[in-house]
């Protein structure tokens, strides 16, 4: 996969990066609102509200903070 | 010259950020109508605390810990290291915002015996009052003599001043402690794995210097009205008492930046800074101390301050956090800050305990028994030590079914701290045992962290606890457990070290008169106070009435703190000396295998010339190979 | 030359590894004030504008995903979208501060939700206050990133400055994320 990367343009890198920043947004987007909607619904279900926070974290903290690099991966790739 | 220090210049700029920090929220409030000009009576708190948040930092400011920060702010770029200035004479560094991380971890050391003989002068003053039945001297009468401001508050009881020295004695030998852990992980965790610095030395020197306001902040609360809430400032007393207690509430919150920045930095250190060849389990032992240490100090902290911030803010802006009457829970002011306080004993005790297992190997001449144990189970009080904490709250009126998870938890601990004591033994067993002074105090440390640990369980018993919480039997066994696991640890570590810092030896003789006044009184004091709980003394109280026998105990615990004192000026006096005209060591004094001892005292300005290399254990005394090769070839990698 | 961007990359990974262990410390405070809040509030809730804490929560999540496009085009060297985006970022923040403080406080004060009226006023007002004061300190940060990116400090190979604020940034995000349920939907209205 790594070597798949390497053969790509900068350019290309980029975007498919930046793509990927816009899928999360949508991902995190549904998410916030699906949160919305079951408080409106359903209130006494608490857990499904925390289930989707830390589903939202979960991507932020992979695609947004990277947090792999902390651990040395990822390195190259931004 | 000392006119233009870092040091004077920050306390300058804290007594002029402090003028300006009232005028400004005092200005903000009348902008804001909160109430009129005068009398200046209503704007006193909120414009006292705004004036010590803006003091504290104009006292980083001109003191310039943040020059460089700002710098690179503007895009400028720094040196890693600002070479000493040659034409300054020696102390000059100390006084001023210095990196490298053995200046800063003197400035902790020294730093922390200064803040240790406040603490130890309030005890001497209320030891006087429980010396005997009867003796209220610590009153309010002469607290309003003593002290300024005294139209400013009121009197919440009338021991106040009483009240104050006890809580303060408890709050600054806290902090005194917290120095002292940052001087022993500063001085040495860069030292033993072989790096020139650490990891963030800007940082470094930050968590060192938000010390010095912060100390000035608690210690001001004194004049202020005091507080009478005991170390621990539960609300709703902390809410009712006087100014004071915002001065210790905000300068514990900066003490306990520099535990959070220092620990960053142990920790960046510890994992990324490490001599080739040396793995987790190649390092000096104190460095795994140092690094447990951090990790509780890095997470748990933050509550001690989040709950201190809350009280504060309910003073202020009546937010009713711990208000009964609106929805409030003062229970939930414990939780937070004994998931905090609780774990804060182990930051105290691991980096002593650690002294004790780096030094008994070199005066018993024998490797250390369970290097892997004894590394592990520093790991493992630091975790168990954060699922401990509501065992302080058994009498707190919390939900009765969380006691017994609390109270086995809290037994748990004993088994990796029993891990420890089992090694200690496995190491003096059969070994050539030098009886230099530091080994008097590492001995005197076991033998007393052993009664605080016996005494203990007690304790963490709920069944026990509900008769001994809140006595004196409690303070005994805290003294135990602070005195072992801290206080003669340290001395050890002063007298083993003394010549890395100074290239002199501290003289043996008063070392070890020193040693042989302290740890008795030291047992009569604790055994003492043990005592007088069981037969009913309660912690906190300025005066008692339960009869003679308890009263004889209480005159000897008085003397035996003197004693204690006067041991310390022993140290004290012993140090000046040494430092003036002592024996000049070069070398490794103590025979040591450890890579700091391999080169020369005091130790050169960027530790290591050369890179060394692991190639061994570290506590093979007695086996002939070496631990540290001080002069590899070096490697073709070229990394 | 090979060595001073070794030293550079030693340096970068020591940054991170010290960045993240902040990003630990601080996330305790968050969680003791949700504990607050769920000590003291249990399945209540303060009552608050539903569209506004939408609102701003919107606000906030767009923030994170153009800074992260800033971040992304600075290590492509692009230092022009970098600008661009950073500065979206800014704004973004800017008005999610203003959301809060400015308008939200107001509003719930004006329904008798103030610092001293209940638990829920103190903890509506300590858990936003916190979170402003973190974005406040992430905006600053944002701006001197921006100031040094416009006059060319950074380049794809070093930038690290942006990526710490960045991630900064989206742990302010993530704050949020747990803090916006707490407060605005979990529980019921107290009555």
């Amino acid at each position: 996969m790594a070597k798949d990367k390497e053969v790509k343009s900068v350019d290309e890198r980029r975007k498919e990066v930046l793509r990927n920043g816009a899928i999360i947004l949508s991902l995190l987007g549904v998410l916030t609102f699906g949160e919305f909607l079951v408080a409106v619904i359903a209130p006494p279900w608490t857990f499904i509200l925390w289930i989707a926070a830390l589903w939202k974290t979960f991507y932020v903290v992979k695609d947004y903070m990277h947090i792999g690099r902390v651990f040395g991966g990822d390195g190259e790739a931004h | 010259m000392f006119l233009r220090s870092a040091l004077f210049k920050g306390l300058l700029g804290q007594a002029v950020g402090t003028v300006i920090g009232v005028a400004f929220v005092w200005m903000l409030r009348i902008l804001f109508g909160a109430a009129p000009a005068f009398p200046f009576d209503a704007h006193r708190e909120p414009a006292l605390v705004g004036g010590a948040v803006i003091g504290a930092i104009s006292f980083m400011v001109f003191a310039g810990v943040f020059d460089d920060w700002f710098k690179w702010t503007r895009g400028e770029s720094t040196p890693d290291h600002h070479e000493p200035d040659k034409d300054k004479p020696g102390w000059w560094r100390y006084f001023n915002v210095d990196y490298d991380h053995k200046i800063i971890g003197v400035q902790y050391g020294v730093t922390s015996l200064i803040v240790l003989g406040a603490g130890g002068i309030l005890a001497l003053l209320f030891r006087i009052e429980l010396a005997q039945q009867g003796i209220t001297f610590l009153n309010n009468e002469v607290f309003d003599l003593l002290f300024i401001g005294t139209e400013w508050y009121q009197h919440t009881s009338a021991a106040d001043l009483y009240n104050t020295f006890m809580s303060l004695h408890g709050m600054v030998m806290i902090a005194s402690i917290l120095l002292g852990v940052g001087a022993m992980s500063n001085y040495l965790v860069p030292l033993m794995i072989g790096a020139n610095d650490m990891a963030f030395p800007r940082l470094n020197a930050f968590a060192y210097w938000v010390n010095v306001p912060g100390a000035l902040l608690l210690l001001s609360s004194l004049f202020l009205g005091g507080f009478d809430t005991g170390w621990t400032g539960y609300p709703p007393l902390s809410v009712r008492a006087p100014i004071g207690v915002q001065m210790f509430l905000l300068g514990v919150y900066l003490v306990g930046l520099s535990s959070i920045f220092g620990a960053i930095n142990v920790i960046v250190t510890t994992l990324r800074l490490r001599a080739p060849g040396m793995t987790m389990f190649k390092m000096p032992i104190f460095v795994w101390a140092a690094f447990a240490t951090a990790i509780i100090q890095l997470t748990a902290t933050q509550l001690i301050g989040l709950s201190f911030q809350l009280v504060m803010f309910q003073r202020l802006l009546g937010m009713g956090f711990f208000d009964g009457t609106v929805g409030g829970n003062p229970i939930l002011f414990q939780h937070l800050f004994w998931f905090y306080s609780h774990p804060a004993v182990y930051v105290f005790i691991l980096p002593g305990l650690g002294v004790i297992s780096e030094l008994l190997p070199v005066f018993t001449r024998k490797p250390l028994f369970g290097y892997k144990w004894i590394a592990l189970s520093s790991l493992g009080i630091a975790l168990v030590g954060f699922f401990v904490w509501a065992h302080h709250m058994f009498t707190s009126g919390m939900t009765s079914y969380l006691r017994l998870p609390f109270m086995y938890s809290t037994l748990l601990v004993a088994v990796p701290t029993g891990v420890k004591f089992f090694s200690w033994a496995g190491t003096l067993w059969r070994g050539k045992i030098h009886l230099d002074t530091p080994m008097l105090f590492v001995l005197g440390s076991i033998v007393i962290f052993l009664l605080g640990g016996v005494s203990g369980p007690p304790n963490g018993t709920v069944a026990t606890d509900l008769h001994l919480h809140d006595t004196y039997w409690v303070v005994g066994h805290f003294h135990d457990t602070m005195f072992g696991g801290y206080i003669f640890p340290l001395f050890a570590a002063i007298y083993y070290w003394f010549p890395k810092m100074s290239g002199k030896r501290l003289n043996e003789f008063w070392g070890k008169v020193h040693f042989w006044v302290m740890f008795p009184a030291f047992l009569v004091m604790t055994l003492g106070q043990m005592y007088v709980g069981l037969h009913g003394m309660r912690r906190r109280i300025a005066d008692y009435d339960l009869g003679p026998v308890v009263e004889n105990v209480q005159f000897w615990i008085t003397i035996a703190a003197f004693v204690i004192f006067s041991s310390i000026l022993i140290f004290l006096v012993n140090a000046y000396f040494t430092a003036k005209r002592g024996e000049v060591v070069e070398g490794n004094v103590w025979n040591s295998r450890s890579p700091e001892w391999q080169i020369p005292n005091p130790a050169p300005l960027h530790n290591y010339s050369k890179q060394f290399a692991v190639i061994g254990e570290p506590y093979d005394y007695g086996h002939g190979d070496e631990y540290v090769n001080m002069n590899p070839a070096p490697s073709p990698a070229g990394d | 030359m090979a060595a001073h961007a070794a030293n550079y990359l030693t340096k970068t990974a020591n940054n991170r590894l010290g960045l993240w262990l902040f990003i630990l410390s601080d996330s305790f405070v968050f969680g003791g004030l949700l504990v607050t809040r769920f000590v003291l509030l249990g399945d209540q809730r303060p009552e608050l504008s539903q569209g506004l804490g939408l609102a701003v929560t919107l606000i906030l999540l767009l923030s994170s995903f153009f800074m992260n496009r800033g971040e992304v085009e600075m290590a492509h060297g692009n230092q022009k979208g970098f600008v661009r985006n950073t500065t979206i970022t800014l704004a973004l923040g800017i008005a999610f501060l203003i959301g809060v403080v400015g308008v939200e406080w107001p509003l719930a004060a004006a329904h008798g939700l103030t610092t001293d009226s209940s638990a829920a006023g103190a903890v509506f007002y300590i858990m936003t206050g916190f979170h402003a004061f973190h974005v406040l300190t992430g905006v600053f940060l944002m701006y001197v990133v921006l100031r040094l990116g416009r006059k060319g400090h950074f380049t794809a190979e070093k930038h690290w400055p942006v990526e710490a604020a960045a991630v900064y940034w989206h742990f302010i995000d993530v704050a949020w994320i747990f803090f916006y349920p707490a407060l605005y939907l979990m529980g019921l209205v107290a009555g």
